[in-house]
């Protein structure tokens, strides 16, 4: 009796001490991969355009203003040197159809020209 | 200026570096005043309508001895003016009286002689090319 169980214990240790060592080698590696998954996106947040933000952004009240604070505004788009010229050159008025009043004279042209002259003269 | 109008339009009144101004000089009694009537009482419904029909009171000189509305309201229709209201001002004593009060001011002025220019306060007299002009409107702008 003593002889057979020494026997299945022969054959029976090795495979405990295989389960024991496979158990110690897959623990560990299977809490590093936990742990280098972020539980949260930390920079996302930050660098998500306003759009994603806004449509992520929790229906609740009270979380919903701290997320749009914490969005980065989105720095207005420089205007084109195109529209830029577009701005600093107004069309050319158009002084000849241009006129106004100025005391008793009805005067055309560009209100603040330098020179006015002055026609004395009849239709006849 | 009618004569020379053209070009100080193109080259100056365009470029904003002088603007016109017309002084009522009444001449020919009633004929006169209903022209110069006729262009108070177009600028009366928008300034630029008084260069209009001043630009047509000259082309239609021939028309103008009537001396009476029948002859310029045709005018205004033709700009497009409010027929009614310009002949309610062409009947208005105001429009009279200040046609006859320019004229009256250009007399005590001694402009005497048609046409005469005042360009940037010098009386230049008399129908001048437009060179003589170009001369004096330098000078003006110096």
């Amino acid at each position: 009796m003593k002889t057979k169980c020494v026997r299945s214990a022969g054959w029976a240790l090795p495979l405990l001490l295989g389960a024991l060592l496979l158990a110690a080698c897959a623990g560990p590696a299977a809490t590093e991969q936990a742990a280098a998954e972020p539980t949260a996106p930390p920079a996302t947040v930050a660098s998500l355009p306003t759009t994603a933000v806004l449509s992520a952004a929790p229906t609740s009240g009270a979380a919903a203003p701290e997320i749009l604070a914490a969005t980065p505004t989105v720095p207005p788009t420089e205007p084109s040197p195109a529209a830029e010229a577009e701005i600093a050159a107004p069309a050319p008025a158009d002084w000849v159809n241009t006129a106004f009043v100025d005391g008793d004279y009805f005067v055309r042209g560009n209100p603040a020209a330098p020179i006015r002259l002055v026609d004395f003269s009849d239709f006849l | 200026v009618l004569r020379v109008e053209p070009e100080i339009l193109r080259d100056y009144v365009a470029a904003g570096a002088v603007q016109l101004a017309f002084h009522h000089v009444l001449d020919h009694g009633a004929a006169s005043q209903t022209a110069h009537l006729a262009a108070e009482c177009a600028g009366s419904q928008a300034p630029l309508a008084f260069w209009r029909m001043h630009d047509l009171l000259f082309e239609r000189q021939d028309q103008l001895w009537q001396a009476n509305v029948d002859a310029v309201a045709p005018m205004a229709d033709e700009l497009g003016l409010d027929a009614a209201a310009f002949r309610t001002c062409m009947a208005d004593p105001a429009t009279e009286a200040k046609v006859t009060r320019m004229d009256q001011e250009r007399r005590d002025r001694g402009v005497r002689l048609r046409p005469t220019f005042d360009i940037g306060g010098r009386l230049v007299e008399g129908a001048i090319p437009y060179e003589t002009f170009r001369t004096v409107l330098a000078e003006a702008q110096q």
